[in-house]
């Protein structure tokens, strides 16, 4: 008999949560649940995290020699770079003037990641939420201006992102030849799906993937992904799974969110809230 | 009925839900991490009577609900049929460790696929994902070796407090 009335009790509960959408009374037992176990995962995470940093850092002692050697080359390679995107940068700018459009300038409120959602859902949740600006749509990237989801669940002060590799997700984007496509996730951590409609050109492996600014709430030129092998059209389009993600959100414990777009319910003074410049959208790797 | 084990078996839940979302969620290496509040409900139920256990799983699968990116209800359903599971299990056999961690193995796997399907019912992608066999293989295989770690220690608080009442 209990076991019915739990598993009706569930179903009711799965069906006001999904009908409901953010609000009502699942959405206020969200609130109140993260609002109680919030100082526990903080304080959770003050312990865990050195001790896993430095687990991990003995793990990886080996490796740390070749990547620093690695990392020397791409350093003198990203100065050259650099100086390239200089004059492309001023470029932008010119152009954006003569088209009148927006530099770039958004909001971006910084926010440290709570913890994962668990095993079977690929998630963040995040210590800034409604108060600060965060709504529901917003992108959310590294430091890098990488994009890693988008915020699903706006709670007064927390939020639940979605990251882009949650089978779930779709993101718009555009390939440097200006094709439109969606990169859809797998469930795993280090592969995309790409999928470009009719499209006559063949993307090369190294070619970065932008967000195209076509749909709400995420502002064009954040970095998506890459593709790691050539990707041939088939006469009517492109399917592939060769989409590296460029960050993976699942480690990081710091992220920003990007405020475009949606209008924050309540505003106010916040030292976390600062306002920067995207990258031009040049197509360099970051 | 023993109130105190209740009170512990929440507690304990309560708690693995904040290291499922803190300490598990950086240990992902594989790409599957153990679900220690999946293991913390199969384990805890053994020792509790048929009808606190479903409330345990109950309460677990929400209060992890409440901070996951699933709908609220969708782990509470899977946990209290799992609650259900291993109290029939326990009291069919009254099996070592390790046949009971065979038991969480099996439980976690029907967890898994049910979590799967009724997700999938309510919108949740998982099927979709390409490690879904990674994850049907590998997290009931690590559930089963988390339980043998953490489940003496549960079995001592336990039936501990069932002693000391």
């Amino acid at each position: 008999m209990l076991l019915t009335i739990l598993l009706v009790a569930s179903f009711l509960l799965m069906t006001f949560d999904v009908r409901g959408q953010n609000s009502g009374l699942t959405a206020t037992l969200r609130t109140g649940a993260q609002s109680l176990t919030a100082p526990l995962q903080d304080a959770s995470r003050a312990v865990v995290d050195p001790i896993v940093d430095f687990v991990d850092g003995l793990a990886n002692l080996g490796s740390l020699r070749e990547e620093n050697r690695r990392l020397r080359e791409e350093l003198n390679q990203a100065r050259l770079a650099a100086a390239e995107a200089d004059s492309l940068t001023e470029r932008v700018e010119l152009l954006e003037r003569l088209m009148n459009l927006p530099a770039g300038d958004f909001p971006q409120t910084v926010a440290e990641v709570r913890g994962g959602t668990g095993p079977l859902d690929l998630g963040l949740t995040i210590n800034q939420g409604l108060e600060q600006g965060v709504v529901v749509g917003n992108p959310v990237v590294d430091e890098n201006q990488v994009l890693i989801g988008v915020v699903t669940e706006a709670l007064p002060n927390s939020a639940i992102i979605r990251l882009i590799t949650d089978p779930l997700s779709g993101i718009q984007v555009l390939t440097q030849a200006g094709e439109l496509g969606v990169v859809e996730g797998l469930g795993t951590a280090d592969k995309l799906r790409l999928t470009i409609f009719d499209t006559p050109f063949d993307i090369g492996s190294g070619e970065v993937l932008r967000t195209s600014g076509t749909e709400a709430g995420i502002p064009a030129g954040l970095v998506v992904g890459q593709l790691t092998n050539d990707a041939r059209t088939n006469g009517g389009g492109i399917e592939t799974d060769d989409v590296a993600p460029l960050a993976d959100g699942r480690t990081l414990t710091v992220v920003i969110v990007v405020q475009y777009g949606g209008a924050p319910i309540v505003t106010g003074t916040d030292n976390t809230t600062t306002t920067t410049t995207l990258p031009p959208d040049d197509g360099a790797t970051p | 009925m023993n109130a105190r084990s209740i009170v512990w078996g929440l507690v304990l839940v309560a708690l693995s839900v904040i290291v499922q979302t803190t300490l598990f969620s950086r240990l992902d290496d594989l790409g599957v991490v153990a679900d220690i509040v999946m293991v913390v409900v199969l384990v805890s139920a053994r020792w509790l009577d048929p009808e606190p256990a479903l409330l345990l799983g109950f309460t677990g699968g929400v209060l992890y609900d409440l901070n996951g990116t699933t709908p609220i209800g969708l782990r509470a359903m899977v946990f209290t049929i799992l609650a259900y599971g291993a109290v029939r299990l326990a009291t069919s056999s009254e099996g070592s460790h390790v046949s009971a961690a065979i038991a969480v193995v099996v439980l976690s796997f029907a967890g898994v696929v049910l979590f799967t399907m009724v997700g999938t019912l309510f919108g949740q992608g998982s099927l979709r994902g390409i490690s879904v066999i990674q994850t049907f293989v590998l997290l009931p295989i690590f559930n089963g070796v988390l339980s043998i770690a953490i489940g003496p220690l549960i079995k001592r608080v336990m039936v501990k407090e069932k002693v000391l009442l």
